[in-house]
């Protein structure tokens, strides 16, 4: 294995909706920010991989338009993910560790602004047995609450306690889009939108894009202070049918987790719990101890950027070794309904 | 800034998916009035069925069971504005069917005339259309047995 | 087995909202008054238009400040032309489409041509834009091809550019 690290990570303004910019524009100053960072140019770069879908622009290959934002001319060594932004880091890890590469930039961006979510996310289900129910995210994640409420000792209480503790904790983000200082009771109070899941538990509809910059080897030392090395990264699939499977538990992110050693020492951890309850069974896959910090940026409760909101928590828990001086930290990233896939990821510093 | 509204555009495809043996027996039975099940190499029953395992990846096998359409509540979601595309235009509740005679559960939708109805275990019964197509939604909803 | 049912019938139907960027906005109310603004790139000095907000090969943004007039007028520095058949009937008319360079610059835009017998069109031929009109402020949505807020083009009667200056225009254009 070759020693990778991450050196730099920047990220756009979380907003609910990006009115003067469209894509290329959204990601370019980030792009930007992330190379200053690194002190690397952009002839520099090995490889560069992005994650984004078609279908929150409605535009057959949208992601294309994201390459003006990097500069493909001199013609570049690209890839794309139809993902969020954290697999197409776990791609250009790999071309990392295999030698096509010793520099990488990953990026990830969405407006999901422009189509209605709800029915857009509907389309990555399965098209025989659940796309044409016309069932929809935040009804497949009131399904995973339940079977989880009902499964466990958790309670609607320990899930309000979630989406207060990460609008508060999004305080002191400047990115962040949902911040306030609310309570679990104030939640609580809330009418349920979809029973059992109530607003707060839910994320917001956010447009952002984010950038990160992998160097192999010693290098990354002279070009960052503190790099975060990543020390193992896996990610694991179940099968898509959710009638199939136990919703109260994710054995995609326990498998990968063990693979990384998520249980052991991790000081802070950045998940991708899109919902309340999610953060509660992530938890428990992940076996992360109550010592361990969850989601000091807020979360994806405070900011979703689709396509973009995984690669955020990879960059998130980089920041926690670059600038908060920790030393073992762990981020999470998840695709599809009901934590369907699961990337999970640790970075320790030097 | 003008202040013209921005433009709605619609993007609208249109797909004709072929079935494969597995989906075109049990969406037949469906536009019959039937449900029917299939196993998969372990004997576990699967509905809806698939043509494969998909705990283990091995095909399934032929063998397959009818069921008679009456099951068990494992989980619920209660939505009080249905969007466009539920199966639905009412209040109702999502749910994770286990239909007896079945080791997997259906995901389909539940009327009750008011939430309180509604809780896990709860015994329910499909309600068929006249009209049927081969469908998913030649099953109605499901309603309190 | 012949009545099974063999197909799924679906139909994806979903609805997007793209609000105009801010460089789209003032474009199209440029269009509203018969002019064509283009941003250039404070780096390369290229022009684009309908104006992008950054250029895509320095990665530089563009905004209202790198924004200047271009002339809706050129050369044809190329053309197609196309025969009415099965599959493009046209209302069987044979029709002609070009590329035409705006004076002062090297963008090239494409669009149908418009007031010239297709055997007639040739290299060289000077062109002006004909606009499209706008619907409530906005641009109507185009089911066509070519240059936004641009019908197509029709001659302006000129002389035509020589065979070298055109030679010399595309020659200016391929520069990297
Ligand atoms: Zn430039």
């Amino acid at each position: 294995m070759r020693d990778v690290a991450i050196v730099a990570f920047a990220q756009s303004p979380l907003v609910r909706r990006q009115t003067d910019f469209d894509e290329p524009q959204m990601i370019m100053p980030v792009v930007r920010e992330a190379y200053e960072q690194s002190g690397l140019d952009r002839s520099q770069i090995d490889f560069v991989c992005s994650g984004s879908a078609d279908y929150l622009a409605g535009q057959p290959f949208a992601f294309i338009r994201g390459l003006d934002a990097v500069g493909a001319w001199p013609p570049l060594s690209e890839s794309h993910v139809e993902m969020d932004g954290a697999w197409a880091l776990y791609e250009a890890w790999m071309m990392l560790q295999i030698g096509h590469a010793d520099t990488a930039l990953v990026y990830g961006f969405g407006k999901a602004s422009a189509g209605n979510m709800r029915e857009v996310l509907t389309v990555e289900l399965d098209p025989y047995y659940l796309a044409p129910t016309g069932i929809d995210c935040i009804s497949t994640a009131g399904l995973q609450a339940r079977a989880l409420l009902d499964n466990s000792d958790y309670t609607e209480r320990d899930m309000a306690e979630v989406a207060a503790r990460s609008r508060r904790s999004a305080m002191s983000n400047d990115h962040a889009q949902v911040k306030k200082d609310v309570t679990a009771e104030e939640i609580l109070a809330e009418p349920y939108w979809v029973d059992p899941l109530r607003p707060s538990d839910c994320p917001p509809i956010t447009d952002g894009a984010a950038a990160v910059v992998l160097v192999a080897g010693d290098r990354a030392r002279d070009l960052c202070e503190r790099p975060a090395w990543i020390r193992g990264i896996d990610n694991r699939i179940e099968t898509h049918y959710f009638g199939t499977r136990d919703l109260s538990k994710s054995p995609s992110t326990e498998v990968a987790g063990k693979t990384v050693g998520s249980g052991d020492g991790i000081e802070v951890a950045e998940i991708s719990s899109t919902f309340s309850h999610q953060e509660l069974i992530l938890k428990d896959a992940l076996g992360l101890q109550d010592s361990t910090e969850i989601n000091p940026s807020g979360g994806p409760l405070a900011a979703n950027p689709l396509m973009a909101v995984g690669l955020i928590r990879i960059g998130e828990a980089f920041n926690q070794i670059k600038n908060n001086g920790k030393q073992r930290v762990l981020a999470h990233a998840t695709s599809g309904h009901c934590l369907q896939q699961n990337l999970v990821c640790v970075l320790e510093g030097d | 800034m003008s202040d013209t509204p921005v433009p709605i555009d619609t993007v609208e495809m249109p797909y004709v998916r072929t079935l494969g043996p597995v989906i075109s027996r049990f969406f037949t039975g469906l536009r019959d009035g039937e449900i029917w099940a299939n196993k998969t190499r372990t004997g576990k029953v699967q509905c809806p069925p698939f043509e494969y395992d998909p705990y283990t990846g091995e095909s399934a096998s032929d063998d397959w069971v009818q069921l008679d359409g009456t099951g068990t509540v494992s989980s619920w979601a209660w939505v009080e504005e249905p969007l466009r595309n539920h199966l639905l235009q009412e209040p109702f509740a999502w749910c994770l069917i286990r239909l007896d005679g079945a080791d997997t559960d259906l995901v389909h939708a539940v009327r009750v005339a008011d939430k309180g109805q509604m809780a896990t275990g709860m015994r329910v019964e499909a309600r068929w259309r006249d009209e049927r197509i081969g469908h998913l939604r030649d099953i109605e909803c499901f309603e309190p047995a | 087995m012949s009545d099974d049912v063999k197909v799924l019938n679906s139909v994806v139907s979903l609805d997007y909202e793209r609000p105009p960027t801010r460089a789209a906005r003032r474009y199209t109310e440029a269009v509203g008054e018969k002019r064509l603004i283009a941003h250039r790139c404070p780096e390369c000095e290229r022009l684009y238009t309908p104006p992008k907000g950054y250029c895509p090969v320095c990665v530089v943004l563009t905004t209202d400040e790198h924004e200047i007039e271009v002339s809706p007028e050129g050369v044809l520095v190329s053309y197609t032309v196309t025969n009415p058949d099965k599959l493009h009937q046209q209302g069987g008319k044979t029709s002609a489409r070009g590329d035409v360079m705006l004076d002062g610059t090297r963008i090239t835009l494409m669009g149908e041509l418009d007031g010239v017998e297709a055997a007639d069109v040739h290299t060289g031929m000077r062109m002006r834009a004909v606009w499209v009109e706008l619907e409530d402020g906005r641009l109507p949505s185009s089911g066509g091809w070519g240059a936004v807020g641009i019908k197509g083009w029709e001659p302006t009667g000129e002389p035509d550019a020589s065979r070298e200056e055109v030679q010399e225009l595309l020659k200016k254009a391929g520069e990297s």
